[in-house]
């Protein structure tokens, strides 16, 4: 019946209960405290087709009520089996932002939503997920429930008058993602009345594979002495929704401000449901951004990938997500459409850095990305924490890597990049590639995985080893695209070992993309390249009205760079010059040793900084500049010269327990860097266990703690404590707004400094140099 | 070229002393971005009786002598803190400008949806200030419901995504800010320099 008759949900039950049991404080414990109440209001909705439980605010890491948790859910859902009709257990979000923003980890969320299902598996019909602004907290749920029950579930999320949750969300995003997850029905609920909602619901419609729930408030509310009104008629809201019933949505209820008589109305509006057929295409994105393919070309900006990439390699041993995070935002700003993430170095633990590295990378960047593993532990594990629908590279012809990924890819509702290659090795013609794709194709099928999900690479080798091959990956892409699939191809491989690469890589991705090439995978930091790929579209059309093209290349005057003359290292400094910055210090490096340029230049430089900045003449996003710019020229002298003997020792700084706010511990990294120290930054919201075994690690030369907040000294304190009575000698500095000398040499800290400057200062009075 | 309040605003936090047209050029470039990602969101409420937590000082002065007051929660949204921590981790200097300016964007936005609530407010009195416990934003986000703007109140206090903010507005308030009282009066840069922070930038 679901998607072919239209079923009516309840509606509000919060503000019922609000009227009723006034001044209450936890409605979830009403089902134990005042049960006929709860049963009274479900009755009264009795003439819904399922009734949602009395249980929104009954998740572990909410729920703050007097009961064990399993008991008010048996209680919750016996009230609702009174009325006869299917009950489907109501769970909301978490109340918690998930990390990197907030402090709640998948894991936490998805542990949560378990404990939940154990509960009430056994009991309910189904389970309606509602009023979730977090996609990857919505999933960690979904896949909760999946993974311990088989009961429906219903996914519906909150958006605003922008059209978007709060997290960014978009409902076509939300549509496809969570169709993509095997939901049996998604849509919206809350924050807006059924008016308001109009443009959610198109969207919806057109992109969601399942059918379409719908339970909008009882209008804009407004709050008045604690009390929340809704302005908005029966009548008004029932034209809205028999419009959204005809339009095609399956599933209708109401929200906040809902009430018994309403929903009795609705029941009128039941009958047969059709609607068009959402457009299938191939689609990959993270919560916020998409990449679809509908005819044109889409870049995958391949410089995350560590083969052949030394510093990338070195960042993922040393857990340096920094690193990674540069250089996707590098390549977001350079107009790549997604990104390729592999973390393949050997001697680590790539499932364990795959999942790292994803949330690094989407903590900061919009764009999709592309998990690149030849692990499928690595590419489950990649799969399962990304926030969005991923693409997974890879799968190949042969049937065991298929029978291996392929059911990853369907429970994650994943895209799957398939290689032209089988055990036997890459085939030598166009026609022998084009085979394995059809393998691939119909394998994928046995496991609905439709063509509109898979993607090709029809593999790229060297031309200056196997020439006759060039043709042949151009022509199995124009073959393979008879299939119905988009296609891939790492575009650099075809130059390696001759000359003017960027030439020959540039007409080879001009001719594969005449040939049906659609994502490249390419530096998208390589503007010749880039440049190819505008033009291409340009010509082709996709560019509507060469608009992009023009965008891109319609000012050709070179924009004005900043003149100087200055090109010592000392003037870059001065000045935040970071793209002089290695040439200046190479220079200072002809007639000094490393460590003269340490002490005769750099310091003294920063000396010079400070003092402008303290004396007013300079501003402080002046001063992290100048940091930062010392900062390179520190790291020139590591790679030229690495026991050259410049770096001063570590320090360890982490911002405490309960704090979030560390711009002021990140400008003491910055400064500490370029004053030649190794900081180990722990982060923010750090315990006192963590810093501690961190010096116990490190050996440092001094900890650096930091809070902003009268609330978190405490932390700090308990901090300071632990590293003492675990022996810790190195000097404990503290800081931040609320900090004072005499609050740090009360809580035993060895010295309060009020600024970046003054604590390398007093670090390098302390070290004698 | 009129400079608005906001651009001076995010100067003063930056340390910015006289006109520095560099610098203001900078802060508003940051200020569109942040106008292109922001998801304001403000929630507020009327009251005529004073919630429990507004019975002891420092707010009895604060509201002394008026017959009703807002309670108001407001944040800049996630994307917002995601690009901080996208500027955190590729360029220190533009994430401390991007700080600052969008301290001063919120500052801006809220005062804007104060104007539109058409009564005469006091100033803003936001939970840490005149000695009271910033602890006490907790009965503000329960009273407005925080969750439904995408905040989450942490345990010390804080409120995630980072550019939030909660407070009270006395209708038709007298009551005058002032430093004494305040949990960073030892260690204030500002009163020191005798431009506090509750003085407005022009």
């Amino acid at each position: 019946m679901l998607g072919k008759e239209l079923l009516i949900f309840d509606g509000a039950m919060g503000s019922l209960l609000e009227e009723r049991v006034p001044g209450h404080s936890i409605p979830e414990d009403l089902n134990i405290t005042h049960p006929q109440v709860v049963r009274d209001i479900h009755l009264e909705y009795g003439v819904a087709d399922c009734i949602t439980t009395n249980t929104f605010g009954l998740n572990p890491l909410k729920y703050r009520g007097a009961y064990d948790l399993g008991q008010v859910a048996e209680a919750a859902i016996s009230h609702a089996r009174v009325t006869g009709k299917q009950v489907f257990f109501d769970v909301g979000p978490s109340g918690a932002l998930m990390a990197p923003i907030g402090t709640l980890t998948f894991d936490g969320a998805y542990e949560a939503y378990a404990t939940i299902a154990r509960l009430t598996a056994h009991l309910v019909d189904g389970y309606i997920c509602e009023t979730f602004s977090d996609l990857l907290e919505l999933k960690a749920c979904v896949l909760a429930l999946k993974e311990h029950t088989d009961k429906p579930i219903f996914a519906t999320m909150t958006f605003d008058s922008t059209g978007r949750t709060l997290c960014g969300t978009t409902p076509e995003i939300a549509a496809r993602t969570l169709s993509a997850l095997g939901v049996d029905a998604m849509g919206a609920n809350c924050s807006l009345g059924p008016k308001e909602m109009k443009g959610v619901v198109e969207e919806l419609l057109r992109h969601s594979s399942v059918p379409v729930i719908l339970q909008p408030n009882m209008g804009l509310p407004t709050l008045r002495d604690g009390k929340t009104y809704y302005p908005l008629t029966q009548e008004e809201f029932l034209n809205a929704v028999t419009e959204y019933r005809d339009m095609g949505v399956s599933v209708l209820g109401g929200c906040c401000g809902t009430t018994p008589s309403l929903i009795r109305r609705m029941c009128s509006l039941r009958g047969p449901i059709s609607r068009p057929r959402a457009e299938e295409k191939t689609y990959v994105c993270s919560a916020t951004r998409s990449a679809e393919w509908n005819g044109g070309v889409r870049v995958c900006g391949e410089r995350l990938n560590p083969t052949g990439k030394k510093a990338l390699k070195a960042a993922l041993l040393e857990g340096d997500y920094d690193y990674l995070t540069r250089e996707a935002m590098a390549q977001e700003e350079a107009g790549a459409d997604l990104l390729d993430l592999n973390v393949g170095v050997p001697g680590i633990d790539e499932a364990k850095v795959m999942v790292e590295a994803c949330q690094s990378v989407q903590g900061v960047c919009n764009l999709p990305l592309q998990i690149d593993s030849s692990s499928p532990d690595a590419l489950e594990a990649g799969a399962r924490y990304y926030n969005g629908i991923p693409l997974l590279n890879s799968v190949n012809g042969e049937r065991s890597v298929m029978e291996r990924v392929f059911p990853i890819a369907k429970k994650y509702g994943a895209v799957v990049l398939g290689l032209t290659m089988d055990a036997q090795g890459v085939p030598k013609t166009a026609s022998e590639r084009y085979e394995i794709a059809r393998r691939i194709v119909d394998c994928a099928g046995e496991y609905g995985i439709p063509p509109h999900r898979i993607l090709i690479d029809t593999l790229t080798l060297t031309a200056s080893a196997e020439q006759s091959q060039v043709k042949e990956t151009l022509e199995a892409l124009r073959l393979v695209r008879t299939l119905g699939v988009n296609t891939a191809l790492g575009v650099s491989n075809v130059s390696f070992g001759l000359p003017a690469r960027s030439l020959l890589n540039k007409t080879f991705l001009t001719m594969a993309m005449t040939c049906g090439l659609t994502m490249p995978i390419l530096n998208p930091c390589d503007s010749e390249m880039m440049g190819a790929v505008r033009a291409f579209s340009c010509l082709t059309g996709e560019d509507k009205g060469c608009e992009k093209y023009i965008s891109a290349y319609g000012n050709s005057t070179p924009v004005a760079t900043p003149t100087t003359n200055t090109t010592d290292l000392a003037g870059c400094v001065l000045h935040g010059l970071r793209g002089g910055v290695t040439a200046a210090t190479l220079e200072a490096l002809k007639t000094l040793a490393p460590l003269e340029v340490v002490e005769q230049v750099l310091i003294p430089t920063l000396e010079k900084v400070g003092a402008e900045y303290e004396a007013g003449r300079l501003f402080l996003p002046q001063l992290i500049c100048a940091a930062e710019v010392a900062k390179d020229a520190f790291a020139v002298l590591e790679e030229k010269f690495p026991s050259s003997g410049t770096s001063r020792g570590t320090v360890v700084l982490a911002t405490v327990q309960g704090d979030v706010h560390d711009i002021g511990k990140n400008i003491v990294k910055v400064v500490l860097q370029s004053y030649g120290f190794t900081v180990m930054d722990l982060g923010r919201d750090v315990s006192p266990e963590q810093v501690v075994e961190a010096a116990l690690e490190s050996h440092p030369v001094a900890v650096g703690l930091s809070a902003l907040m009268t609330t978190t000294v405490p932390a700090m304190e308990e901090t300071v404590r632990r590293l003492k009575a675990a022996g810790i000698t190195a000097p404990i500095y503290v800081g931040g707004a609320v900090l004072t000398s005499e609050i740090a040499s009360a809580i035993g800290a060895d010295e309060y400094v009020p600024g970046a400057a003054e604590f390398a200062r007093s670090l390098l009075a302390r070290l004698d140099v | 070229m009129s400079i608005s309040v906001t651009v001076r605003k995010a100067a003063a936090y930056l340390g910015a002393k006289g006109e520095d047209a560099a610098l203001y050029h900078r802060i508003e470039e940051c200020l569109r971005v942040l106008e292109g990602i922001a998801h304001f969101r403000y929630l507020s409420g009327r009251y005529t009786r004073p919630l429990p937590f507004l019975l002891g000082e420092p707010y009895a002065t604060y509201l002394k002598g008026t017959q009703a007051y807002y309670l108001c929660l407001a944040t800049l949204g996630a994307e917002v803190s995601k690009y901080l921590l996208g500027l955190r981790a590729t360029d220190m200097g533009a994430y401390v400008l991007a700080d600052a300016c969008a301290s001063a964007y919120l500052e801006t936005l809220c005062d804007q949806r104060e104007a539109e609530l058409g009564e005469p407010l006091g100033y803003r009195f936001c939970p840490g200030y005149g000695g009271s416990s910033v602890l006490d934003v907790g009965y503000i986000y329960e009273a407005l419901e925080g969750q439904k703007a995408g905040i989450q109140l942490l345990g010390s206090g804080m409120m995630v995504p980072e550019k939030s903010m909660a407070g009270i507005l006395a209708v038709g308030g007298r009551a005058e800010p002032r430093c004494e009282g305040c949990a960073l009066y030892e260690s204030c840069e500002k009163r020191r320099r005798g431009e506090p922070c509750w003085e407005k930038s022009c």
